[in-house]
């Protein structure tokens, strides 16, 4: 399965998955279509899984917010958190470093507030279409060793961080006929695997009773900085464009398809543009005591003078197909997720790219192979086993993440779950010579109280492999010493 | 319709079957590299960083045919600097080690060997082989017309094998001696080395130097010698002691201060006295006046044949107004059959020299790696000797200028010593003896003899038969013709003397010890023994503007070297129309100390290319050792400011045009201060590796990168031998060495062993032969060391079979073989590399940066990549990739890493950091992490 000609594997796997997805989209026409209920207005819909889950918090709890309370005219929202992380290393390498008076331990504490306002001009108006302004913003995560309270110098290194995360406005009209969302807002195509980025999109949909059309368009941040003013040196020929358009159907209740067209076409890079179009296909299920889906994603694209040599051709795939399981009866529920991402070839910046650019997003549970879905800091190890392009990450040596989770709800009021993960690399020749990348044990603890306060208390280990250390050592590359962590957060949500 | 989209979809499932990635596509061809303003740029733009290496060494000496040519010459140039056929074999070598280039030489004499006119095409043929070899292996050639010394045909022979200790004054003084009768190898063959030069060919020497006999059996030794090996054995003896005594007057090294000590003084005359009696007298015409200094540039000033030939050659129309080159033959003017369309002496040597440039020129022209045209090399032009004489001439001798001058100089009595003078001149002395005239003339009888008695009459008279036996007299006759004409032989060789003899004793200061010194130099002939026609012509200086000569002592470079420079470009340009012209200077300013040259008229690329070396070369004297030094006294050294000084001239004088320095560099046989002294350098550097010569070689590099100048080291010479070096004056400057199994039979199976077994088997071999003792009791210098077996096998070359087996290895290459930016896409700021030579400030805390690798670069003016050479010898295990932005490829097979800037911000400065793994050292962030051809990108 591993082919070591990545870019062949690329080939043959993009046929297969088109393949499949025919098919698929084949047997879904003959499923049943009696059961269908008003399509969900989003392409990720995490209260689905906390249905099952009764678990608001996991999985990208900083994208959640929950209902606002009442219709009135302005709702406030949020999350308010306080964290503590300890690691017994920042990397799998014991070897001391030059200058090392503190020890090769890391830890921090720090605090973390997302508050939302959702102003709602059209509130009390009967018969008035849906119309809300969302402000999304965040204080933190700041680190009660770094950030000070008492520095009013907002521009000073040391003053609490504060970011605006999204400000958009949305509407829905007609009876679902016309909706739209125009702003800075968080963004996926229907796997999350390309983008899951928080941008300045505008996207328009309409609502069917057999499911949703819907177009966007957007910009990626610029990396290369030109200013503010609207003068000569702001041009939209140097700026990120997205756009892209998908088509969602629900021919019954608990199924849904939804094939995605997306792309890039990214020129901040003067005489190096990069264009990129993705096409995904997912395919979910959700019959409430179950929960499947399969997702994939294929990409093609072209970078000028992105190879030594020449112009840079993409063409790369992803998988993600995810089970959830409550055993009937039980209070157990089983979570199975896998990842795939295609590898490179042997042969960094020829003319042929077999990486899939990747949104690091991922529905894996896993605490530090994936984004640690109690507070995400950036430093996830899939992330860093690739490069950074852009707005995406490559990794060369591809990717596949398998994570098994048991949880049980033992009461109303604490909730452990313990998840197994464990990584390889589809290609070694760029991953240091080696496949296994790491394998992770989380036991995670949950206290609940009316969805309204957790306290989450996690430890990880996690046995990595050269394909991880690779990347991560700071001296000996070819260390693998396990990694501890201890996490606890504390959350509030209202 | 869904049959229909699966249909589609299917067809797009055999669509997306294809192949694999391919490697990426690395740079193969050059493109030309011109001048832009101080930099140069080649055709994407692209700022070029030349890094270079001066080919070769033994390119100054032809090579030995086994069967001579049709012509019955029996050396050739081909194969000069490389044999035959193996061209591209060392330039993707010179690759391999990091070069971007080379200045490769060649030489007058290569190019028209045999007569004005008649160009070598087989040299031609191949020296273009040559170039397009360099081309094909992506290294850029600048070509260079070289010399020394005027000629090769110009030497001084000595006798290394002298008795006593080389540096020694009795050594040097030997060694100018052929050996003693009854020595092993015989009395020609004691002459066993030369000083020599190179550059122009035999004929055009001759016409410079008309009166000399090239074809004399005493060419090569010095014509004091000449003066010296008199017949008889007292004047000789006397001339020998005078001379001797002198010089231990001055330098007090052989110690005669007691009866033994002055006994072993005379005996080691004695010893001189036997050697000369088996060379016998010649004539000041039959030979040179070099003198065989191992510092050989010294010749420059004190030759006065090389004064001439330069003159010829620079100003011939000037100096020797009257000499003419008609038909290739030297003439009057008066004497020419057309005067006034016969080429002055100057026009005939210089268009040959300048079309020896233009075959070159269009030859290799069309060549996109040809980047310069080296002109000249090293114009040392000083005319103080031909300017002393010929004003000596022409004033008819200036004794009591030179007395005083003498007196000025000579800070100490030497009246003690007139003794030793006097007993010169015995009868000279000794007023009993007579007038001092009449003594001059019976000093004549005693080393000349009687006239020879014709009384052949009497003789062979026979009384009893009243009649002469015919026999007899026939005999007899021939006897007295014999007799006669050794002694005219004798009295026309001594003539001069006898005139300085004679104007000796009509000097009113004769008895003053300075005055015994001129005449005694006059007797050796290193002074004019007088001013009359006969000694100027056997001197050549005949039709000598001596004004002219002194003349060229001032604004040499604007008044005579820029001509030569429009001229030879003019020839150039012939060839290649696009030609780059590189020009060096002497540094001769105009009489007011300030008419520096400035840029030739009709040269609109130019590059600057001065040399420097430092203080590394032997001392004065005759075959003299190598120098020593401690790694201490020449380590951390700042060249910069030297550098910086010697290039000041291409913005002041010179239009601001690029510097590169065309030469530069060490020797490679130094000795190391506090080990054996009579061992030879070569060995006690093999065994200290190198490490004197890698650190004055760091210290260069170092300076090079803080100043941004292109630079060429002197030099690779594929057939460089451990004594005799590059076979040039024993020149051993050389970067790699050949390690032959008939010379050094353990270091050469070190480094087999190093190369099929590795390295762990190599330092098993090393340890076996650390005791290997010779029979001296000094350690060999023909074993293993540790360098030796960490010689990574992509450097060495097993040299070809043709020639004695052997490997081709760099030495000393951790100081040189250093990562640069080959060519860069924007303006280069600041680039450096700290090698294990480097000087370490200490931080806390932050381990020493070795082996790092900086480079800045403003701009982005080039979609072309910046090429940067990272040499795998100093990252064995690997080394990250920091960048600024943008990305970069590895290109394993020839160590380049081809760095893609993106940023195109007016203002941005690109950034390159390459560090191996150090200990302690953090390397988050890193772009890369390459290891072989293995290639890990970071976050």
């Amino acid at each position: 399965m591993f082919a070591t000609n990545g870019y062949s594997l690329n080939r043959r796997l993009a046929a297969l998955l088109i393949a499949a997805a025919t098919m698929a989209w084949s047997l879904g026409s003959t499923a049943d279509a009696t059961e269908r209920v008003p399509p969900e207005s989003t392409p990720v819909d995490e209260r689905e899984l906390s249905a099952i889950d009764r678990v608001p918090g996991v999985a990208h709890p900083w994208i959640w917010r929950p209902a606002p309370e009442g219709q009135g005219h302005v709702s406030f929202s949020g999350i308010f958190q306080t964290l503590f992380v300890y690691q017994n290393d920042s990397d799998f390498d014991r070897t001391r470093p030059y200058y090392d008076p503190g020890g090769q331990h890391v830890g921090i504490m720090g605090s973390f507030f997302k508050p939302v306002v959702t102003v709602r001009p059209l509130a009390g108006i009967a018969n008035a279409p849906e119309l809300e302004v969302v402000w999304d913003s965040e204080f933190g995560l700041s680190l009660w060793s770094v950030h000070d309270p008492d520095q009013y110098d907002l521009g000073h290194p040391n003053s609490l961080r504060f970011s605006q995360r999204q400000l958009y406005a949305r509407g829905r009209m007609w009876g679902g006929l016309l909706g739209f969302q125009v702003g800075y807002q968080y963004f996926t195509d229907p796997t999350a695997m390309f983008l899951g980025h928080w941008i300045g999109a505008a996207r328009l949909w309409t609502e069917t009773s057999w499911g949703r059309l819907e177009i966007m368009g957007g910009q990626l941040p610029d990396q290369t900085f030109e200013g503010l003013v609207l003068d000569s040196q702001e041009k939209f020929t140097r700026d990120a464009f997205v756009y892209g358009g998908l088509a969602e159907l629900t021919p019954s209740d608990h199924y849904k398809l939804t094939l995605g067209l997306h792309g890039l076409h990214d020129a901040q890079l003067v005489g190096r543009p990069l264009d990129l179009l993705t096409t995904t296909l997912t395919a979910s299920c959700d019959r409430g005591f179950m929960r499947w889906g399969l997702q994939g994603a294929f990409q093609w694209g072209r970078q000028k003078h992105g190879a030594q040599g020449g112009d840079e051709e993409t063409l790369a795939w992803a998988l993600q197909a995810y089970a959830t399981v409550l055993i009937p009866g039980t209070p157990v529920l089983i979570d199975l997720n896998q990842l795939v991402l295609s590898p490179d070839d042997t042969h960094d910046r020829n003319n042929h790219n077999g990486a899939f650019f990747y949104s690091s997003k991922s529905r894996s549970r896993t605490l530090m192979l994936s984004e640690d879905e109690i507070r995400d800091r950036g430093r996830n190890y899939d992330q860093r086993m690739g490069e950074r392009r852009q707005n995406f990450y490559l990794l060369r040596g591809g990717l596949s993440l398998t994570d098994l989770t048991v949880l049980v709800q033992v009461t109303d009021y604490f909730v452990p779950s313990v998840t197994f993960g464990t990584a390889f690399s589809l290609e070694k020749a760029n991953t240091g010579g080696s496949s296994f990348a790491g394998f992770e044990t989380n036991l995670h603890l949950r206290f609940l109280y009316r969805d309204r306060l957790e306290l989450h208390l996690a430890g990880v280990a996690l046995l990595p492999g050269r394909a991880l250390s690779t990347f991560i050592n700071l001296y000996d590359r070819t260390a693998t010493e396990p990694q501890f962590m201890l996490e606890s957060s504390l959350f509030v949500y209202f | 319709m869904r049959r229909l989209l699966s249909l589609l979809c299917m067809m797009g499932v055999a669509a997306l079957l294809g192949c694999g990635g391919d490697a990426p596509v690395f740079e193969t061809e050059l493109t030309p590299a011109r001048p832009h303003l101080t930099y140069y740029k080649d055709g994407h733009g692209r700022y070029v960083n030349l890094r270079g290496i001066n080919v070769g060494g033994t390119s100054k000496v032809p090579r030995m045919l086994d069967v001579p040519l049709d012509n019955g010459r029996d050396w050739s140039f081909v194969g000069r600097p490389f044999p035959e056929g193996e061209a591209d074999l060392w330039m993707a070598h010179i690759r391999s080690l990091g070069f971007n280039s080379i200045r490769l030489i060649f030489l007058w004499e290569s190019v028209f060997p045999d007569a004005y006119g008649e160009p070598d095409e087989d040299f031609l043929d191949y020296f273009e082989e040559v170039v397009a070899a360099a081309n094909r292996q992506g290294i850029y050639v600048v070509l260079n017309l070289h010399e020394n010394l005027w000629s090769r045909h110009l030497y001084a022979l000595f006798n290394e094998r002298a008795p006593g200790i080389r540096g020694d004054i009795d050594h040097m003084l030997f060694a100018m001696l052929p050996c003693a009768p009854g020595d092993e190898e015989g009395s020609e063959s004691c002459l066993t080395r030369k000083v020599v030069g190179d550059g122009a060919p035999l004929w055009a020497t001759e016409l410079c130097l008309p009166e000399k006999d090239f074809d004399s059996p005493y060419w090569g030794r010095h014509h004091a010698i000449g003066r010296l090996a008199e017949q008889d054995p007292r004047a000789r003896w006397s001339y020998v002691l005078m001379l001797f005594d002198t010089l231990n007057t001055e330098l007090q090294l052989i110690d005669t201060s007691t009866p033994e000590k002055r006994q072993a003084f005379t005996d080691m005359l004695d010893e001189m006295q036997a050697r000369l009696d088996v060379l016998g007298p010649f004539d000041y015409t039959e030979s040179t006046d070099m003198l065989p200094l191992t510092s050989w540039w010294e010749n420059t000033i004190l030759s006065l044949d090389i004064s001439r030939c330069y003159a010829s050659f620079f100003a011939g129309d000037e100096v020797f107004p009257d000499r003419v080159v008609e038909n290739g033959e030297l003439k009057w003017r008066s004497e020419a059959d057309q005067p006034d369309s016969a080429y002055s002496l100057k026009d005939y040597l210089q268009s040959s020299w300048a079309d020896a440039w233009g075959q070159v020129a269009a030859r290799v022209g069309k060549y996109p790696n040809v980047i310069g045209y080296d002109l000249i090399n090293e114009p040392a032009i000083t005319s103080v000797m031909l300017t002393v004489v010929a004003l000596y001439f022409e004033l008819g001798g200036f004794d009591d200028t030179l007395k005083d001058i003498l007196n000025a100089l000579i800070n100490y009595d030497i009246s003690d010593y007139v003794w030793i003078i006097d007993s010169v001149f015995p009868a000279l002395s000794d007023p009993t003896k007579g007038p001092c005239e009449d003594r001059c003339a019976r000093d004549a009888a005693n080393l000349c003899g009687a006239p020879c008695e014709d009384d052949c009459d009497t003789f062979c008279y026979d009384e009893d038969n009243d009649t002469t036996d015919e026999t007899c007299f026939d005999l007899c006759r021939r006897q007295v013709a014999e007799c006669s004409a050794r002694r005219a032989g004798c009295l026309a060789l001594l003539s001069n003397q006898i005139e300085t003899c004679v104007d000796y004793c009509r000097d009113p200061d004769r008895d003053q010890a300075v005055t015994k010194l001129i005449y005694l130099l006059k007797f050796l002939q290193l002074l004019p023994p007088d001013t009359s026609d006969e000694t100027r012509e056997a001197w050549g200086m005949d039709g000598v503007d001596a004004f002219a000569a002194a003349g060229l002592n001032f604004g040499f470079d604007t008044s005579y070297l820029k001509p030569l420079f429009e001229r030879t470009a003019a020839a150039i340009r012939e060839g290649d129309d696009d030609a780059v012209i590189w020009l060096v200077t002497t540094g001769s300013s105009g009489l007011q100390g300030d008419t520096w040259m400035t840029m030739p008229a009709n040269i609109d690329q130019a590059v600057y290319a001065p040399h420097w070396y430092p203080d590394i070369y032997p001392f004065v004297g005759l075959n003299v050792p190598e120098r020593d030094f401690e790694v201490e006294e020449v380590r951390y050294r700042e060249y910069a400011d030297e550098l910086a000084r010697h290039a000041e001239f291409a913005a002041y004088s010179l239009s601001n045009i690029p510097v590169v320095y065309g030469e530069f560099g060490t020797y490679w046989n130094y000795k190391y201060r506090g080990e054996e002294w009579p061992e030879f350098g070569y060995i006690q550097s093999r065994r200290n590796e190198y490490r004197l010569s890698a650190e004055i070689l760091n210290n260069y590099y170092e300076a090079f990168e803080e100043l941004g100048f292109g630079n060429f080291v002197w030099c690779y010479t594929t057939d460089n031998h451990p004594l005799d070096g590059d076979g040039w004056n024993r020149e051993d400057f050389s970067l790699v060495e050949f390690i032959r199994e008939d010379l050094e039979p353990n270091r050469f199976e070190c480094l087999r062993t190093s190369l099929d077994e590795g390295r762990a088997a190599c330092l098993r071999l090393a340890e076996a032969q650390a005791d290997n003792l010779d029979d001296n009791g000094f350690p060999a210098h023909d074993r293993c060391t540790e360098l030796l077996c960490e010689l990574p096998a992509r450097y060495v070359v097993p040299v070809p079979d043709d020639a004695p087996e052997g490997y081709m290895a760099p030495r000393g290459h951790m100081a040189w073989m250093r990562p640069y930016a080959k060519v860069l896409s924007g303006k280069p700021l600041y680039s450096h590399f700290n090698s294990d030579f480097h000087y370490y400030d200490p931080d806390k805390g932050i381990p020493d940066p070795r082996r790092e690798f900086k480079l800045v670069f403003a701009g982005k003016e080039s979609d072309a990549p910046t090429v940067i050479f990272v040499p795998t010898a100093q990252y064995p295990d690997g080394f990250y990739v920091w960048l600024s932005d943008g990305w970069a490829a590895w290109d394993a097979q020839n160590q380049e890493l081809y760095y893609h800037p993106e940023y195109d911000k007016p203002g941005w400065e690109h950034r390159v950091r390459i560090r191996p793994p150090i200990e302690g050292q953090k390397t988050e962030g890193f772009d890369y992490f390459i290891h072989g051809d293995r290639v890990v990108t970071g976050s």
